[in-house]
């Protein structure tokens, strides 16, 4: 143990010491992270992200070089012990004036690539596409909007599993611990790609180092971002804006395809009906929520979406909650017939917006966190009334989903639970025994 | 102006006992309780520490659940800045501005008592909710919406707790302004003031100019939750990032309210030490007063990645950047001041020296945290992390230390043990390092803050910075004996403790009086002081 | 905490006080109680009232010793210079405070609403989540939270409530003109009428407040206008009886006499306080019911 911290100690010394003198950072090889410098990473934004960082490092160590070296001059030399009788000066404009100057220029020289930088950064337009990603408490979501299809990227199974408390497994022997995920999102390299990102719930961050790209997601607001990708490869990376209880383990990984690989992929994808495909082998996959179609919205690619059409006025009925809420899911609260099928589907929905983060998609239940499962639970395949007052006023870790959604919207989930994942009550909630329950 | 002696009944009659101690309106006893206040609160934050860093020591979850870490990480972060570092230069301020003016006592005695014993009351407050269901508060010591909704029963009293620690600053604040303003010795204009007192000056315009707004932010979230209000939630016209606007409004000045009085007491050390008239006085007011301004414009510098529109980046990131100047032109007049001095190394002067290397590092990360696109980067990581930690402990923390190993002698009329307290820098000042240092590497290679576990290629530099934040606390109970012993006895300390000492606190015994100055001192007594140019 | 009449020359330092520590608790209890009852606790109200109670006794406590110092005449102009320069650095924090919100509202209007509209680099958050949203001002947001309302009018009420804000801003300084002079009967006068347009401007507000609930739908719900308008004007109004109260007691100091031309810092804490409350109301006017 303790040696193995010395050893370790010792290690990172030495690389400290080499990469500093050097300056040069580690290439970065997404299986080979960095450890200790900024990656250069793969994108243009990224490149020039390591060049400031570089400078302004450079910059500092030539200051510090002057400053300390001052410092140090006068405490071996100026000591009292070596007899030094003390000056009386205190004061010298010329010397006043050149240290409020030369940090200015060096100043003035240091913002002057930043802002360059900064107007790329900022510079969306024209993508070769677009993908739209939403943040949820706690994994993503990723729509490609152009091709009608999205869906959920949560934390791999085996990192939940060895993140227990106490699980006894050894992170160091899970692949990539905690920077693995179900459904990676794939994406061309050499394309322009612009990311609109936002959020369903409280703000997150996504963030990939190797592509220089941070940006919030702000519920109830859609930001803009864009990556071009230069090399094929695995790019991995995490949340970095607190979300709460499972911050730390909603990582994000992209695999960047050759624009053919990535043509096929999608296609694949298409056909896979529902099941997510991975990327590599091109087989599906059964190992998370189900990949979503939905009609494609807005043609994106038009360098300014003002030849959008603008589709239908938002449903003045939506509750205040709507923010967290994306629109597609706000459909007016008075929906038509209310048949087992309509309350499926939306349940589904609900089910994965809402529940799947803690439930599971597969409603298997998350015993790292002590969740129940929804398949085979007591509770799903109980006394309806019991179940109804359970989600409404939530328990433990459990919110109270009456605050939070619709009645509708919780027939429909509840619905869906007694009817889904195996298991088979047959009951059909209606929106108003909600009510009625509330 | 009219002369300052004071009217009182008799000393024989002030209480004894703890009553002594609710009671007093005496400068001196409520500077000690704050300074011991903010001790305990060191402590307590820093036990907190002590568990992130022990959770943190390798990767997977080993001691808590991840929500409390983020308990942790919350009131970590809100007792060392509320709790420990703000009230000890408060109780600086007390102990010392009076004796450093010439002045009896503080101009608002009774007020003065107030503003230290909400504090307690306050912390009750907010360390209370960790033990309510649901949790303490759990959104980081920024608290930003829609996350911070989500705290269970303790929501409302962490917002009640920030309000009664806001009136106790703003009230001791504004004690301090009337006390410069209208009890300093007619003989001292403003540009004589001690540089602690003069950077005492405008930090307390700064506190009593963003204190309330705080207030504000946290009023909104609370009415947002129990009031049905929409400032924070975009359905009903509000916008999450206001409340970012509004809490780093407040939250910029703060970090400068946290480091302004640091500077004045380096000032007052490595003058002392030098043997030395303070460089550049002048200089360095401007320096002080110019922070402040560029303070109030620079808060969306914490926000460069919530999606602003360019113009504002562009514009937040220079002004963010020229605070690097006033700032440089008073390290520069500190290396001026040692320049040919005659140094010796006594403890606080240690401290001080210590304070202008690994501040100065901490100023060089923070400039490059302002180049928007390196930002991008460091934003959130551990880099940022770093940045604080060595600007608040090895800046904030370290002058506080150094002050009050500098006027201990004082307060108590003994000399410290110089042995202990050596040990207690040198282990201190290693120690900080190997916590602080590896946290810019962690930061740079992509590890995000406040995450209770990390991929394992994070492992090394977090080991490193767990042992050395081990040994860094664990010296802190050097600090306590060294204390402890000083005031138990020691060598008796001269009025002129120190050799090169200048000022008026100097000329009074130490101990000093009940009354720091019941006569206004002579004339004579200031303009006696070199290191004040004429 | 008797003190020594005669040192009028000396600096007062007051030896122990407990008034402090009773604040202290007063305000926990209060805020302890304010919490527990949002988490709607059933012994919450209590304590809430309980704790004002011991405010409010520390309040009369405190300032009556101050009070009774002052006559006992134990305070020399310097100690005056103090409570003054207090008194001033108090109202620049009130000013901060009702900062932050007139900061939300002007953040609200210049930035929110376009960017809802999908300006500058959200065009998105109007493409996707907030369809085809129009900015307006006064809004209730995207989702038309709180239900159709009516907006305040600057006409009506309001204009009314500056008249008799205004107004009194003159009277109290006519009624300090007569204390400078010694003349008492101005004094008391001018400070009544003072205190009753003061209380009138409250009672005024309650009404506009409760046609806004009852006739206006417009409530603290009511989407960002809502709560930018309640909060604001609440908090005013808030201070509006606070310095009426205070008014009061001046009123009550004057006809005791308490006061004489060259030594009545109370009254001019008391006076100041108004006048900031006064334009705070302007800025209100302008840019809450007018612009
Ligand atoms: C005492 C507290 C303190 C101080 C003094 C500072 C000082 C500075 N800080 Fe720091 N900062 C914090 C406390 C402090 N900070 C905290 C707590 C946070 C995190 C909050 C949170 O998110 O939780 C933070 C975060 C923070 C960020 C946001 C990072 C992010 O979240 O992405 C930024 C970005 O610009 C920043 C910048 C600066 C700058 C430019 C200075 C400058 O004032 C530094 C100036 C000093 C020098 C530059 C060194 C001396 C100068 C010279 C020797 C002259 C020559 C030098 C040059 C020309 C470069 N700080
Ligand atoms: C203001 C001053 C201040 C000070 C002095 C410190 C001191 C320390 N901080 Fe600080 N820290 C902050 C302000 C401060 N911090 C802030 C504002 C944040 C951000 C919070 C947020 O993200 O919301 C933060 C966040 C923060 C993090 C990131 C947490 C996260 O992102 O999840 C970490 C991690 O290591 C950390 C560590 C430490 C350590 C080890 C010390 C040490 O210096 C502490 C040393 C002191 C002691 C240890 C106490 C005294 C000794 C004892 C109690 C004896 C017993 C101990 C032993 C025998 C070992 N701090
Ligand atoms: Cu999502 Cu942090
Ligand atoms: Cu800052």
């Amino acid at each position: 143990m303790v040696i193995n911290i010395f050893r370790n100690a010792f290690r990172s010394a030495m690389i400290t010491v080499l990469t500093f003198m050097s300056g040069a950072a580690f290439a970065s090889d997404a299986d080979m992270p960095s450890s200790i410098n900024m990656p250069q990473g793969v994108t243009p934004i990224s490149h020039n992200a390591w060049w400031i960082h570089m400078f302004a490092f450079w910059v500092c160590v030539g200051i510090g070089v002057v400053v300390f070296g001052l410092m140090i001059w006068s405490i071996i030399f100026h000591r009292k012990s070596a007899g030094y009788k003390a000056a009386h000066f205190h004061d010298n404009t010329f010397f006043e004036v050149t240290w409020t100057i030369i940090p200015f220029i060096i100043l003035i020289a240091l913002s002057i690539p930043a802002a360059k930088g900064l107007v790329r950064i900022y510079d969306a337009s024209e993508p070769d596409m677009t993908v739209k990603i939403t943040g949820y408490q706690w994994k993503w979501q990723y729509d490609y909007l152009q091709d009608g299809f999205s869906y959920f990227s949560m934390l791999a199974a085996d990192s939940a599993k060895a993140s227990r408390l106490d699980s006894g497994i050894d992170p160091a022997s899970v692949p990539h611990y905690l920077r693995d995920v179900d459904h990676p999102l794939v994406v061309p390299v050499d394309e322009k790609i612009r990311l609109l990102i936002t959020s369903n719930d409280v703000i997150h961050s996504w963030y990939v180092p190797d592509f220089a790209e941070k940006t919030d997601a702000i519920p109830g607001f859609v930001n803009q971002a864009w990556i071009k990708v230069e090399k094929p490869g695995i790019y991995r990376g995490g949340c970095t804006e607190l979300c709460g209880r499972w911050h730390g383990f909603m990582p994000i990984v992209v695999v960047a395809e050759s624009r053919d690989d990535y043509q096929k992929w999608v296609a694949a994808v298409k056909a896979g009906g529902g099941a997510y495909i991975n990327p590599q082998t091109l087989q599906p996959e059964q190992n998370g929520s189900p990949v979503e179609f939905a009609p494609a919205v807005l043609n994106f690619n038009a360098p300014t979406a003002a030849a959008a059409p603008v589709s239908a006025p938002v449903a003045t009925a939506a509750p205040a909650q709507a923010a967290n809420k994306p629109a597609e899911a706000a459909t007016p609260a008075s929906s038509s017939a209310w048949t087992m099928q309509i309350a499926m589907t939306r349940g589904k929905q609900v089910f994965d917006q809402n529940c799947a983060a803690c439930h599971m998609p597969d409603g298997k239940g998350n015993p790292a966190m002590s969740v129940p499962a929804i398949a085979g639970g007591p509770v799903p395949n109980g006394p309806l009334a019991a179940h109804i007052s359970l989600v409404l006023q939530g328990k433990g870790i459990m919110p109270a989903w009456g605050k939070i959604l619709k009645d509708d919207d919780l027939a429909a989930v509840i619905t869906y639970e007694r009817n889904a994942f195996g298991n088979h009550t047959g009951d059909l909630v209606k929106p108003a025994q909600i009510k009625a329950a509330r | 102006m009219s002369n300052t002696a004071v009217a009182h009944e008799h000393h024989s009659e002030h209480p004894s006992g703890i009553w002594r101690w609710i009671s007093t309106t005496n400068h001196k006893d409520i500077g000690t309780l704050y300074l011991f206040f903010s001790l305990l609160m060191f402590f307590v934050g820093g036990s907190f520490a002590m568990m992130i860093r022990a959770e943190l020591f390798e990767p997977g979850m080993q001691l808590v659940d991840p929500l409390f870490f983020n308990e942790l990480t919350t009131m970590h972060g809100l007792i060392m800045i509320f709790g420990a570092i703000m009230p000890a230069f408060v109780g600086l301020a007390n102990w010392m501005i009076p004796m450093m003016i010439g002045a009896p006592d503080m101009a608002l005695p009774r007020m003065n008592n107030w503003s230290f014993w909400l504090l307690p009351f306050a912390f009750l407050l907010l360390l209370s909710t960790t033990l309510m269901p649901g949790g303490g508060p759990a959104g980081g010591w920024t608290m930003y919406p829609p996350l911070f909704l989500q705290t269970g029963m303790a929501f409302p009293f962490v917002i009640f707790a920030i309000h009664l620690m806001g009136i106790s600053s703003v009230m001791g604040a504004i004690n301090v302004i009337a006390t410069i303003l209208n009890l300093r010795s007619k003989d001292m204009p403003l540009m004589k003031m001690p540089m602690f007192v003069r950077s005492w000056l405008i930090t307390a315009y700064l506190l009593i100019a963003v204190m309330p707004v705080l207030a504000g932010a946290v009023t909104m979230m609370l009415t947002d939750r129990y009031f049905g209000t929409s400032f924070f939630n975009a359905a009903g016209g509000g916008d999450p990032v206001l409340y970012q606007h509004v809490f780093w409004f407040f939250g910029h000045p703060e970090v400068y309210i946290m480091i302004l009085p640091a500077f004045g007491i380096i000032s007052e050390i490595i003058a002392t030490f030098s043997r030395k008239p303070l460089f550049g006085y002048t200089s360095m007011v401007y320096a002080i007063a110019s922070i402040a301004f560029l303070s109030f414009i620079v808060w969306a510098h914490h926000m460069f990645t919530v999606g602003m529109p360019l113009a504002a980046e562009l514009f937040f990131m220079f002004s963010t950047m020229l605070i690097a100047v006033p700032t440089g032109v008073k390290v520069f007049n500190w290396l001026a001041t040692m320049w040919q001095g005659s140094l010796t190394f006594e403890t606080p002067m240690l401290f001080a020296i210590a304070f202008v290397f690994l501040f100065t590092i901490g100023g060089f990360s923070g400039v490059m945290l302002a180049l928007v696109p390196a930002d991008y980067q460091y934003h959130q990581t551990y880099f940022v992390v770093a940045h604080f930690h060595y600007v608040l402990v090895t800046g904030a923390a370290f002058a506080i230390m150094g002050a009050v190993y500098y006027w201990l002698p004082k307060w108590t009329g003994h000399m410290y043990n110089e042995t202990l307290a050596k040990w207690h820098f040198w282990l201190s000042v290693i120690a900080v390092n190997v916590l602080f240092f590896p946290m810019h590497f962690l930061g740079l290679a992509g590890m995000p803050r406040r995450i209770p576990d990390y991929p394992v290629q994070f492992t090394d530099f977090n080991m490193l910075a767990s042992i050395g934040g081990f040994v860094f606390g664990a010296s802190q109970l050097l600090l306590v004996a060294g204390v402890i012993v000083c005031i138990r006895g020691g060598k008796k300390a001269e009025a002129r403790a120190w050799e090169g000492a200048h000022g008026l606190e100097w000329t009074l015994s130490s101990p000093p009086p009940y009354h720091s100055f019941t006569e206004p001192p002579p004339a004579s007594a200031i303009w006696a002081q070199p290191y004040r140019p004429e | 905490m008797s003190a020594e009449a005669h040192a009028s020359s000396n600096y007062y330092v007051p030896h122990g006080t407990q008034w402090p520590i009773i604040g202290s608790i007063g305000l926990f209890t209060t805020m302890l109680g304010a919490a527990t009852w949002l988490e709607d606790l059933a012994f919450g109200k209590y304590l809430f009232v309980l704790g004002l109670l011991i405010v409010l006794f520390m309040m009369f406590g405190w300032f009556g010793t101050v009070i009774r110092e002052s006559q006992g005449g134990v305070y020399n102009a310097q100690v005056d210079r103090s409570f003054r320069w207090g008194m001033t650095w108090f109202i620049f924090s009130e000013v901060m405070f009702f900062g932050a919100f007139f900061g939300a509202l002007f953040y609200a209007r210049v930035f929110i609403q376009p960017w809802l509209g999908g300006s500058s680099n959200s065009l998105f958050t109007n493409l996707l989540t907030w369809k085809g949203y129009e900015p307006t001002w006064p809004s209730n947001g995207p989702a038309n939270v709180g239900g159709d309302f009516e907006a305040m009018k600057a006409t009506g009420i309001a204009a009314i409530n500056t008249l008799i804000l205004l107004s009194s801003g003159v009277t109290v300084t006519i009624a300090h003109w007569g204390l400078k002079e010694g003349n008492r009967k101005k004094l008391c006068w001018f400070l009544l009428f003072t205190v009753i347009l003061g209380f009138s401007f409250v009672v005024l507000q309650a009404h506009e407040y409760i046609e806004a609930y009852t006739k206006q739908n417009l409530t603290l719900g009511s989407g960002i206008y809502g709560s930018t308008f309640f909060m604001l004007t609440g908090f005013h109004g808030l201070h509006v009886t606070i310095g009426a109260i205070m008014l009061s007691v001046i009123l009550v100091r004057s006809l005791k006499g308490h006061f004489t031309p060259d030594n009545h810092f109370a009254f001019e804490a008391v006076s100041w306080y108004w006048h900031f409350v006064d334009v705070v109301w302007l800025g209100l006017y302008i840019f809450v019911y007018w612009l």
